[in-house]
């Protein structure tokens, strides 16, 4: 029965511009749909979807984020004890690459992790099903991911389900991988730990409404 | 020798690769183990939405699966129809509102599987002929994360052996504070709250902690006193039901910050005391009126087409009470949003409309022409027209209004919100003005008109859309001291769990409640607001009725940050108008009937009290809403 076996919550942002498809990547890969009638967010709002890894339940809590930056500042609280921040930009639009960096910079000042160097980030490259109007290589990408560490880059499609399940997959993997290394990323917030099997917020992939 | 060696090799393979293996056992449980139905209820519909009457029937069933015990709902293959409840009493008629591939999308949307453990909570509501839920028993599924499941409807069938089937996997017990939420109850808390009553008995926590000589030196202060007693006593002792050990300790800690603070702020302003020990007046019952008809509005008009300046305020509370019929809003919004000036005769106004309209096509003209080269080096410009672009492509999609590819109302809303940024180059375009705009759009069915009214409601929402937010935060505060006076003990709640920036509020105030109703249901909230009628700021005792009516839900679940903005998230399209319009009106009177004991701030972002003005003559869009300084 599920309830016996240990279940590890992990948190991971999204962050981005807007119109890269944040919510269309967290619905793709919790919802397994695509809609192009998403309106923008608004504020903050989170999907959790179940995924077994080796022997282990790991509940992925989803965080999706308005993309204007003004609107960040207030929903700082839910970054916190974030295990990991996807990146996501949209290949077709280079001024959405362009921004990664302050994205980056935002979550690091807004969450800030003890050891910004290696808080493990991920780049999600959308909307390559789109290949015609391309406007950022996959070289540019995988340049970019190797100043900063390299972090690992995924060109995925929200629409045509392309890549996203792989993504996600790699990266509830690396990030139970860290704990395995018991890796503390908030020290100043230590209830804020996720990874506690007796955590209440868990929750199945088929609570989707 | 066989079974042995088959043994033999299983546990080489075992030893060897244990995980592996483990899974490998998981899938072969999984394929071998059929799924068990235990209770299978057909005729359950799902309501899509609190504005449709559409439900979609589909079957709620328990199943035993390898991996837990789920509970499920589908819609159903067969059934080509969809129902509508005609009556509240529970007549039905089947509707084909729908496709078949529609009916199944919006079916497919809500389905879903649960795995018991991560049930928290349901509501369930027994018919009441007064009550929206209809002629029809429902339960709506609230889960650990805080998330809710679509409201499910029982036809033709109560909902006892479902819930008899249930209490098999889990222990179930309703909330003594609110008979229609029902609280699974974790075996292991429950067995904690055991022994703390024992404990009770014998030692008496509440003594012990009366005794703790620093809570004995507090008591010296009688505003503490008091507040000890209205808030927190009750708090721990009435409902020791729902309360852990560890909620009890909890609590205590949080009581003695309160008390540091309270003697701050008691130091400070003086305000305190007032906020503990107020007393409200029991709430009024409130009725909505008739939305008003254009026979009614026309009354209210001179023979030259100006509105009688001595029925304004009349003609105000009336919009305030029921709203407008749907054909009055194109004339009425105008007016409501300061586009037409009251006092304005026809003429008057045909004429400055005309000055209007060419002052629009000249801003429109100076977007429209700036030209690709231009863009190179005008980036603050390309950035806030693709904002634009790509907002109004996923503005109101589902709207028929709006429906379509190639939907002309598209550019018309594109046309203005561009327009907006050249008159306001400043504030550019900003998320959610779209969302703003495009009630107007479907109203006005003009570009001009559209446009001046989106000035018009700008004036009033504009500063959520600044840069440093101030204004939001601002009225974030704001709603934090008035859920304080209403509901402390769901204040206090708030504050335990730090979520007392209330910003799980934030998406209702930025937008006007925008993405919580229905577009018409929208419609009727704002010029409800636009009347300016009771008070000022009456949308901050819409969020407060709301969260006021989610108190139990909150507490009881123990939802903390993450949660209650789920919670709250999921609200959307499930909350009733009318209900919400009398209770904030309600809480309107309470406060207003307790003037002189509330803190002065509070009387004076609400203009009541002493302090009031008169608003009867003016337009919202004149009266100052922001006369609270920042």
């Amino acid at each position: 029965m599920s309830g016996t076996r240990k279940k590890a919550l992990l948190k991971v942002i999204i962050l981005g511009d807007s119109g890269v498809g944040k919510t269309s990547l967290m619905n793709q890969y919790v919802n397994r749909r695509f809609s192009n009638q998403y309106k923008a967010t608004i504020g903050a709002d989170f999907l959790t979807r179940d995924v077994n890894i080796d022997d282990r339940t790991v509940t992925l809590q989803i965080w999706d984020t308005a993309g204007q930056e003004r609107f960040q500042s207030l929903g700082v609280a839910f970054y916190r004890g974030a295990d990991c921040c996807v990146l996501a930009f949209d290949v077709t639009n280079a001024a959405s690459f362009k921004s990664l960096d302050s994205w980056r910079d935002e979550f690091l000042i807004q969450a800030s992790p003890r050891d910004p160097d290696h808080f493990p980030f991920v780049l999600l490259g959308n909307k390559v099903d789109l290949e015609s109007q391309r406007a950022v290589s996959s070289k540019r990408a995988q340049s970019w991911c190797q100043t900063k560490g390299n972090i690992p880059y995924y060109e995925v499609s929200a629409k045509e389900a392309l890549n996203v399940e792989a993504a996600f997959l790699a990266i509830a993997r690396d990030a139970l991988a860290r704990e395995s290394q018991e890796t503390n990323d908030f020290p100043e917030f230590p209830d804020q730990i996720r990874l506690n099997p007796n955590q209440q917020n868990q929750q199945n992939s088929g609570c989707n409404c | 020798m066989l079974p042995y060696m088959a043994y033999r090799y299983v546990k080489n393979k075992r030893e060897k690769n244990q995980r592996e293996m483990d899974s490998d056992l998981d899938s072969m449980v999984r394929s071998i183990v059929p799924d068990k139905t235990v209770i299978c209820v057909p005729n359950v519909a799902a309501k899509l939405g609190e504005d449709s009457k559409e439900y979609i029937p589909g079957t709620l069933s328990i199943v035993e699966k390898s991996s837990g015990v789920f509970i499920e709902w589908k819609p159903s293959e067969d059934a080509e129809t969809s129902w509508v409840m005609t009556s509240d009493d529970g007549n039905t008629e089947m509707v084909h509102a729908r496709s078949p591939e529609e009916k199944q999308k919006c079916g497919a949307r809500v389905a879903f599987s649960m795995d018991v453990n991560d049930l928290s909570s349901f509501r369930n509501d027994e018919p009441k002929r007064d009550s929206g839920s209809g002629g029809f028993p429902s339960i709506r599924l609230i889960c650990r994360d805080g998330s809710s499941q679509v409201p499910l409807f029982f036809k033709n069938t109560t909902t006892a052996e479902f819930l008899d089937r249930l209490q098999g996997y889990i222990t179930l017990r309703r909330s003594h504070r609110d008979s229609h939420l029902v609280i699974v109850v974790d075996q292991k808390s429950e067995a904690l709250a055991k022994s703390v009553s024992m404990l009770d008995e014998n030692g008496d926590i509440l003594s012990r902690f009366m005794q703790n000589p620093y809570m004995t030196a507090m008591t010296g202060f009688s505003k503490i006193t008091s507040f000890v007693q209205d808030q927190v006593i009750p708090s721990v002792l009435n409902d020791t039901d729902a309360v852990t050990q560890e909620e009890k300790i909890r609590l205590m800690r949080e009581l003695r910050l309160a008390e540091e603070q309270m003697r701050v702020h008691s130091d400070a302003a003086g305000e305190f005391e007032v906020v503990t020990q107020l007393e409200l007046p029991p709430r009024p019952e409130i009725y909505r009126e008739l939305p008003v008809s254009k026979d009614l509005w026309n009354s209210f008009k001179l023979s030259n087409g100006s509105y009688d300046p001595m029925k304004l305020h009349h003609l105000k509370m009336n919009v305030f009470r029921g709203g407008l019929n749907a054909e009055l809003r194109k004339e009425a919004w105008k007016c409501l949003l300061g586009y037409r000036q009251w006092h304005e005769s026809d003429t008057d106004f045909q004429t400055r409309r005309a000055e209007l309209a060419k002052q629009y096509e000249n801003m429109k003209k100076q977007w429209m022409s700036v030209t690709e080269d231009q863009e190179k080096r005008f980036t603050k410009f390309v950035k806030r027209k693709s904002l634009v672009e790509k907002d109004v492509a996923r503005t109101d999609r589902t709207v028929p209004f709006f429906q379509g590819d190639d939907n002309v109302n598209l550019v018309h809303l594109h046309n203005v919100l561009m327009t907006y940024v050249m008159y306001n180059f400043d504030l550019g375009y900003v998320q959610g003005m779209s969302d703003f705009a495009s009630p107007l759009l479907f109203v006005m069915k003009d570009e001009v008109d559209t446009f001046w009214c989106f000035v018009g409601l700008m004036e009033l929402t504009q500063k959520n859309f600044e840069t440093d937010q101030a204004f939001i935060k601002l009225q974030m505060n704001q709603l934090r001291d008035l859920v304080m006076i209403i509901n402390p003990k769901l204040a206090n709640y708030l504050e335990s769990e730090k979520s007392d920036d209330m910003y799980f509020c934030f998406r209702w105030v930025l937008v006007w409640f925008k993405r919580e109703f229905s577009f018409l249901d929208t419609c009727k909230l704002w010029e409800v607001l636009w009347s300016g009628q009771p008070c000022p700021r009456f949308l901050l005792l819409i969020c407060v009725a709301i969260l006021d009516s989610q108190t139990n839900i909150i507490i009881d679940n123990q939802f903390g940050l993450t949660e209650i903005l789920k919670h709250i998230n999921d609200l959307s399209m499930h909350l009733k108008v009318d209900e919400i319009l009398t209770a904030a009106e309600a809480i309107f009177h309470q406060l207003s009937a307790s003037q002189n004991k509330l803190p002065a701030h509070i009387c004076q972002y609400l203009n009541i009290g002493e302090s009031a003005v008169s608003s009867s003559n003016n337009s919202p869009s004149k009266s100052d809403p922001d006369r609270v300084d920042l």
